[in-house]
């Protein structure tokens, strides 16, 4: 079955159970135009200059040569270069590298690759109008291109970071099911596509000394199930190994073709807006179905929860710890269901259209706020404390009278004299349903909320109209974020599409400020918040001395962070009458420091790679099966000494290639 | 030359001269009069009151200023008219140069150019003016090499002085940075319950004893209540305008030490707080508390950029550092 039949069969009948059963190889007709962008290739990759031109070639071919070796690395290599190539193309220039590889071991790495979900690949669909008659009986020979995937190195990246989230996340479920999740995770990061049962078989362990539950092959196919309701893993299809550029294609010329066929006057231009229409809205069908039983571990469900996990720091540096863990909570109640960050229609290069970029973006906080469990209320959040049973007390954190230092009863600025926070009104106390008064039930007979906390953990210390009082601090119009917004119904949720560039912008001012220092995030701030300043403008609004402001522009130019705008003021632009202008482009500066950072990942990576490189010797020596456990007594003090030096720098780069990791996924968001 | 005392110029004036700048004291010192105001002034005929009119011009006791293309007198108070008469011709021509620029004051060469005199005349003339205390010499903030002069009484501009930011030209920091800490304290101390100290017995990780206001609190401060508060203190010697707290809270806002809240109200940002308060933080207990709670951690524990302040400096051995230019260099 083809490609293009598979993709018919999702839109004719969703719920078809066979559709992931089917070799993706047998792919069908149709020729695609994918736009090819040659980049450079070079046999001199190893030298620093050219791994500094592009980081991210760097940082995806040393990460490919950590787990998958040297032979996956000059696959890799190439693929970054020509972006989409065939196995014949591969193999000739795999044969001018370094590393020359026989076909047989080209096709291992390569399945290897695709098993990790390194690699996509599309195979050429056969024309329509291909006529075997015309071209002497001839077949038409279907060529499968191969092009890496981000996803896919991003998992490798993230692994780590992936295994222990996931475990943490479900901690509240008791231990056997955090050991078995762990597990669960950890096999299909290591071996990649799975199915359930072969999930199964791999985790099964009935001799497992700790946990019983090993051995429980109902209880691992329940975790299993968690995982996938929470998005942790996810169902795939064929259409997942098709890059979604081929994948576009293919769906855009099948459209365009289509309306060219039903109303053949239509002009051009109607014709290629109609065949976008139908394609984004097919395209997206076919790129959110899910169903089948081989599984994967999900980037996208790590990208939400470390949005939310950015989003909830942010709100630490703004309002206190209480309040950034409910926003945390929050975030955990919509869970999975909030909308997915990376979209792939991104990677198609329809933004290159600026009206398409705005409309996708009207579209995201279209879908901000109305996909479904995307909303929540002061009540789910005490219900998900209550149901995890989370140890959070805000009692006398949240305090409603201004306190007047030497002066307890100047009550001036207090809009209500009882400091008491449960004399909170709700603007919609009706809607809410919520009983504020705590002695006593109420006239419908609606019992408190005292009263349900009474029965709860004595750790337990959140009520509704303190939850509330945080909710309303969050989504305050008039503090800088606002972290969440209210639907008209009167229930809060986030809006992601604004916060991205919230935390971005953020980010990127922690960044400048602990690197650069203070001034510059003044300076960076001011022509931010102005716009377009000149130079004594701006050293009049920064009360900085002409020298100091100089200085540090220079430095805030050479990191793409700050522009020069000319203004000339005489006809032949002669410099002396010339104004420059110092402005900001977002887009630039974020592209600069994501480059940055994922140099810097790349280079920790490498040094590591080094120093175990060097030391391999030694390392060889400690690991052979003799020698382990009695180090002390085979191992001179040199080595031991140089062990453990080698030991404390590997954990050190780690610590420091995490923090990279978290400050670079910001700039993916 | 003669150096005439003001009895002296007063007695010598003419009858009808006298008794008409006398009419004119009444009046105010900044009244404009023109021929017919001060032929009913003087209550005779046109031609005496010209004589009168010319005599007090010349003992320059009367400025003959235009206005709406019509000439009109203002009259001169009699210590300057005695200043003038002390000056020889030059040094007159100059002093009224300087006097037409009143606060702006007036540039060497300008003077040069504008009076038509050699440098060298000009340079007696202005060192002249200068010992008798009737000039001073100020610096200008835009143009700091340019040597400008200004009547003595007069102060300069804010355009020349640059505001209250500079003394002697030169941009004074410390006061600059002294006023910051005091407005961002005073902030400060509506903003939090404990005001800036409000952080000093908070766990940082569980966040423990930690206060803040609800959205029902007025917990912040306007311009008018800072420079009420500037001004009740007496920091300044300076005179501090509404305009100048504002540009000290928008350089805080540009920091990140203070948050605007509407338009005309700010706030201090906790991270500022947390940044002065960084070594005196509680330290994070290192308690067991059990499995149950894996799931806090992750939060608690989780990286964060805005605590940057708090993060160890990498030692020079550390050879595994990550720093911001390695890309470029």
């Amino acid at each position: 079955m083809g490609l293009l039949d598979t993709i018919d069969k999702i839109e004719n009948n969703e719920k078809d159970q066979n559709t992931t059963s089917h070799n993706p190889h047998d792919i069908g007709t149709r020729n695609v135009n994918i736009n090819n962008d040659d980049f450079y290739y070079s046999k001199d990759m190893e030298n620093i200059s050219v791994r500094s031109i592009r980081p991210k070639t760097f940082l995806y071919t040393t990460t490919i040569k950590k787990f998958l070796g040297e032979k996956a690395e000059a696959i890799a290599k190439i693929l970054i270069s020509k972006q989409r190539i065939t196995l014949k193309a591969l193999y000739s220039y795999l044969n001018s590298t370094d590393v020359p590889m026989d076909l047989p071991s080209i096709k291992k790495t390569l399945v290897s690759m695709i098993q990790l979900n390194l690699i996509k690949y599309y195979q050429d669909e056969i024309p329509k109008n291909f006529n075997p008659k015309l071209n002497n009986n001839k077949k038409f020979k279907q060529k499968i291109h191969y092009s890496l995937n981000d996803e896919g190195i991003n998992v490798l990246l993230y692994s780590g970071d992936i295994i222990s989230t996931c475990t943490m996340y479900h901690s509240y479920m008791g231990k056997p099911v955090m050991m078995l999740i762990e597990q669960i995770m950890t096999n299909c990061l290591q071996f990649g596509f799975l199915s359930i049962d072969q999930i199964i078989m791999t985790v099964k362990n009935p001799q497992h000394p700790e946990i019983n539950e090993f051995g429980d092959e109902e209880f691992i196919k329940q975790c299993i199930d968690i995982l996938i309701k929470d998005g942790w893993l996810a169902r795939t299809t064929p259409l997942d190994q098709c890059p979604p550029r081929d994948l576009w294609a293919l769906v855009y010329n099948r459209e365009y073709y289509n309306i060219g066929q039903v109303d053949k006057t239509l002009s051009e231009l109607k014709r290629k807006h109609q065949a976008v229409l139908k394609s984004k809205e097919k395209f997206n069908v076919l790129t959110s179905f899910s169903q089948g039983d081989v599984l994967k571990v999900s980037l996208d469900r790590l990208w939400k929860y470390k949005r939310i996990m950015h989003i909830s720091k942010l709100s630490e540096s703004i309002h206190g710890i209480h309040i950034a863990k409910i926003l945390n909570f929050c975030g955990d109640i919509v869970g999975n269901k909030q909308p997915s960050l990376r979209d792939p229609l991104k990677q198609c290069g329809l933004f290159d259209d600026a009206n398409e970029k705005t409309a996708f973006i009207e579209e995201s906080q279209y879908k901000d706020e109305n996909t479904k469990g995307c909303s929540f209320d002061a009540l789910d959040i005490q219900r998900f404390i209550k149901q995890r049973k989370i140890p959070i007390n805000l009692n006398n954190v949240l305090i409603n009278t201004l306190v007047e230092k030497n002066n307890q009863n100047a009550n001036k600025r207090v809009k209500r004299e009882n400091p008491n926070l449960n004399d909170i009104q709700e603007e919609n106390e009706d809607e809410l349903d919520i009983d504020l008064d705590f002695s006593e039930q109420n006239s419908n007979g609606k019992r408190s909320i005292k009263d349900e906390d009474d029965d709860d953990d004595i750790n337990i210390r959140a009520s509704i109209p303190e939850i509330n009082a945080c909710l309303q601090l969050l989504s305050d119009d008039m503090q800088s974020v606002q972290f969440l917004k209210r639907t008209a119904s009167g229930r809060y949720y986030f809006p992601f599409t604004e916060l991205n560039s919230i935390i971005k912008q953020n980010v990127y001012d922690g960044l400048i400020e602990s690197t650069l220092g203070v001034s510059s995030l003044r300076l960076l701030r001011c022509i931010r918040a102005n716009r377009l300043v000149t130079e004594k403008t701006l050293c009049s609004l920064v009360l900085l001395k002409d020298k100091d402001v100089r200085h540090i522009i220079t430095k805030l130019i050479k990191i793409n962070a700050v522009e020069i705008q000319e203004l000339p003021k005489a006809s032949d632009r002669s410099a002396a009458r010339t104004v420059f202008l110092y402005r900001i482009d977002e887009a630039h500066q974020y592209q600069y420091m994501e480059d940055n950072l994922c140099w810097n990942i790349a280079n920790l990576i490498n040094k590591v790679e080094l120093l175990k490189e060097k030391n391999k010797v030694l390392l060889a020596k400690a690991e052979r099966e003799d020698v382990v456990g009695k180090e002390e007594e085979l191992l001179l003090t040199s080595e031991l000494s140089q062990l453990k030096m080698i030991n404390e720098r590997e954990i050190s780069s780690y610590v420091r290639l995490n923090r990279l990791l978290c400050l670079w996924e910001v700039f993916q968001f | 030359m003669n150096f005439l005392g003001s009895q002296e110029i007063l007695s010598s004036l003419s009858q009808p001269a006298s008794y008409l700048y006398e009419r004119m004291s009444e009046q105010g010192p900044n009244t404009l009069y023109n021929q017919q105001q001060i032929v009913s002034l003087t209550g005779q005929s046109m031609e005496n009151s010209r004589l009168s009119l010319q005599e007090l011009i010349d003992k320059k006791l009367l400025q003959v200023l235009k206005q709406n293309n019509e000439v009109v007198f203002k009259r001169v108070d009699i210590s300057e008219a005695t200043k003038k008469l002390s000056m020889n011709k030059d040094e007159q021509l100059v002093y009224s140069h300087i006097e037409q620029s009143a606060r702006e004051g007036i540039w060497v060469k300008t003077i040069k150019a504008k009076t038509n005199l050699h440098q060298h005349i000009v340079l007696k003339c202005l060192k002249n003016l200068e010992s008798q205390r009737y000039i001073k010499c100020i610096k200008s903030v835009k143009f700091p090499s340019r040597k400008i002069y200004m009547l003595y009484n007069l102060q300069p501009s804010i355009e020349v002085t640059g505001g209250p930011w500079y003394t002697d030209g030169e941009l004074d920091d410390e006061f600059i940075s002294h006023l910051l800490t005091i407005v961002w304290r005073f902030a400060a101390e509506k903003t939090f319950p404990d005001g800036f100290n409000n952080y000093a017995k908070v766990s940082m990780k569980t966040g423990e004893n930690e206060k803040v206001y609800t959205k029902n609190v007025v917990n912040y401060v306007t311009k008018q209540e800072i420079l009420e508060f500037i001004q009740k203190i007496n920091i300044s010697k300076v005179e501090l305008s509404i305009p100048d707290i504002e540009s000290l809270c928008e350089v805080l806002y540009y920091d990140n030490r203070l948050t605007k809240v509407g338009v005309n109200a700010y706030k201090v940002t906790l991270q500022s707080v947390l940044d002065l308060m960084r070594d005196n933080l509680v330290q994070d207990k290192n308690e067991d508390r059990g499995e149950e709670l894996d799931f806090l951690e992750l939060f608690e524990d989780s990286y964060s950029i805005y605590k940057s302040k708090n993060f160890e400096e990498p030692t020079l051995t550390d050879r595994e550092t990550v720093y911001f230019d390695e890309w470029t260099l």
